[in-house]
């Protein structure tokens, strides 16, 4: 029981025996077990409706499985602790204008201390700090409308950064970013602390950012472990319908004609 | 800058000007919402004949215009559609109702027209006196206000997603709109054909979007019961604005001030 207790005390995500189905008859994720540590950043890889957007809903709360556990920072998601586990856990969705329903970047940013009870000065401030970690502060009375693509996904992230969350999900980051916003948004993630989860299909952005990686295949985790590992197999990438990163691919053709 | 793009744009003004730092917008949204209400029962119980008392209730929008820094250039041009349908409201009254009451020249006013002018006074100034709550305390105050006379929360947060889901919406529509549009260059507004499935497609893109929006709001903490209730209550400024605009209102309404100015002078 105490070595148990000492492995959950390290977790930061676990997920045991996790099965879903969104009709009760086709499901979607069957026996996902998942062990995240503190402090990692962790890379969630597969091709297109392997679920990984379902899995990052599960963990936090958008939807609930009937079969399995999902603990974050030892609680258990369920209805009850939602409240909590919300405020442990940023969640960067994939579309910015999904995320982003207030008239300026500050009141967007402020709207999670508000109805966590913050007062609205000490909210104004934590937002504005917040916003100038990211370097964004000149977009502070911005109408959100006026943003370009690259601006809002910043702002996706100073809106759940504000909470200063123990672990931050992201959905398809790099999705419609131009290579600047893309640099820019790395340079981000790296530079923030805690746990991170990265669901994407750019596997260069997981290459460049994560420690570890986790491929879903046929509802279920394929294989686990050290990034460069993983993306550097080309046949297991082939094999569930992905392909090697573009860095490696122009890598390999360099090696090739020198 | 397409329609729908300005209309977008209008919507995220009109929360602009809300957060605009003057003494009208810190005053509390109920004490404003139930001036405005007060504002609409009397200006709406006055006599159907006797429209020169309803000019008299310009003067707390005046007050209001002023003291909020609003521009009037912009409320009329926001409202110009809506005053169009409450100038037409009463359009029927001198067909109606013809008796004469009265000559200017040769022209012969009758009751009927006399009403019609009434109902038209009336309506454009209710609606400016709504435009001005709106623009001086935004949707989101609204509904706090609507929480502190204990409208049920869930009421009310379906009121704050419905006025959200218009702008997800109107943005859905501009999406489909060009994608349309782009495919069919030579034709002039969407065929009749593609009505059904276009509307099926834009019905479900943007339920479906708006429901990624309450997500996103309960995933960082958003609580309907608790929402509109963090709000602070009445305080000294809100009590003098409440009774000042109460007193003038009442004032104009029932006092005719302009005769009583009048007949000083002719005494004298």
């Amino acid at each position: 029981m105490k070595a148990e207790e000492c492995v959950m005390e390290s977790s930061m995500l676990k997920i045991i025996d996790l099965s879903f189905s969104y009709d009760g008859k086709r499901e979607v994720l069957s026996g996902i077990n998942l062990d995240i540590k503190a402090g990692e950043c962790i890379g969630l890889i597969g091709a297109n409706g392997v679920g990984k957007s379902t899995l990052l809903k599960l963990i936090v709360g958008l939807e609930f499985a009937k079969k399995g556990k999902i603990i974050v920072n030892n609680m258990e998601v369920n209805s009850k602790n939602l409240r909590e586990v919300r405020k442990n856990i940023g969640y960067v969705f994939q579309d910015s204008d999904a995320q982003l329903f207030m008239p300026t970047v500050h009141e967007d940013v402020k709207f999670a201390l508000l109805n966590y009870g913050y007062g609205k000065d000490e909210a104004d401030q934590i937002a504005y700090e917040t916003l100038k970690k990211i370097g964004i502060e000149n977009l502070k009375d911005q109408s959100i409308y006026h943003l370009s693509g690259g601006q809002k996904k910043l702002v996706s992230i100073a809106t759940v950064l504000v909470l200063n969350p123990d672990m931050i999900i992201f959905d398809e980051p790099t999705v419609c970013l131009d290579p600047k916003n893309r640099r820019k948004f790395m340079e981000v993630l790296r530079s923030l602390g805690g746990t991170k989860i990265v669901a994407s299909h750019d596997l260069d952005l997981i290459y460049d950012t994560c420690d570890r990686s986790v491929l879903i295949a046929d509802q279920r985790i394929v294989k686990e472990g050290i990034t460069q590992k993983i993306l550097t197999d080309r046949e297991l990438l082939e094999n569930n319908g992905l392909e090697l990163p573009l860095s490696m691919i122009s890598r390999n053709k360099m090696s090739v004609i020198m | 800058m397409n329609k729908i793009d300005y209309a977008i744009m209008e919507i995220h003004h009109l929360d602009h000007e809300a957060k605009k730092e003057n003494i009208l917008t810190r005053i509390n949204p109920l004490a404003k919402l139930i001036i405005t209400f007060l504002y609409i029962i009397l200006l709406t119980s006055i006599d159907r004949y006797k429209p020169q008392q309803c000019i008299y209730m310009c003067i707390y929008l005046i007050l209001i215009k002023i003291i909020g820094e609003i521009s009037m250039k912009k409320c009329i041009k926001r409202l110009k559609v809506i005053f169009t349908i409450v100038l037409v409201i009463g359009i029927a009254n001198p067909i109606i109702n013809r008796n004469i009451v009265a000559q200017i020249g040769k022209i012969p006013i009758s009751s009927g027209m006399i009403s019609m002018t009434t109902l038209m006074i009336k309506g454009c100034f209710a609606i400016i006196a709504s435009y001005f709550f709106i623009i001086t305390t935004g949707m989101e105050n609204f509904c706090v206000a609507l929480r502190m006379i204990h409208i049920p929360g869930v009421l009310i947060t379906v009121i704050l997603l419905i006025y959200r889901y218009i702008i997800v919406f109107l943005k859905e529509v501009q999406r489909i709109w060009t994608a349309y549009s782009m495919r069919a260059p030579n034709q002039k507004g969407v065929n009749f054909k593609a009505w059904g499935s276009m509307i099926g497609s834009l019905m479900i893109r943007s339920i479906d979007k708006a429901g990624n929006v309450y997500d996103s709001m309960e995933l960082r903490g958003f609580n309907p019961d608790t929402f509109f209730d963090k709000k602070n209550g009445f305080c000294e400024i809100d009590l003098i604005y409440f009774i000042f605009s109460a007193a003038v209102i009442v004032v104009i309404r029932y006092i005719n001030i302009f005769e009583m100015i009048g007949n000083v002078f002719v005494f004298q």
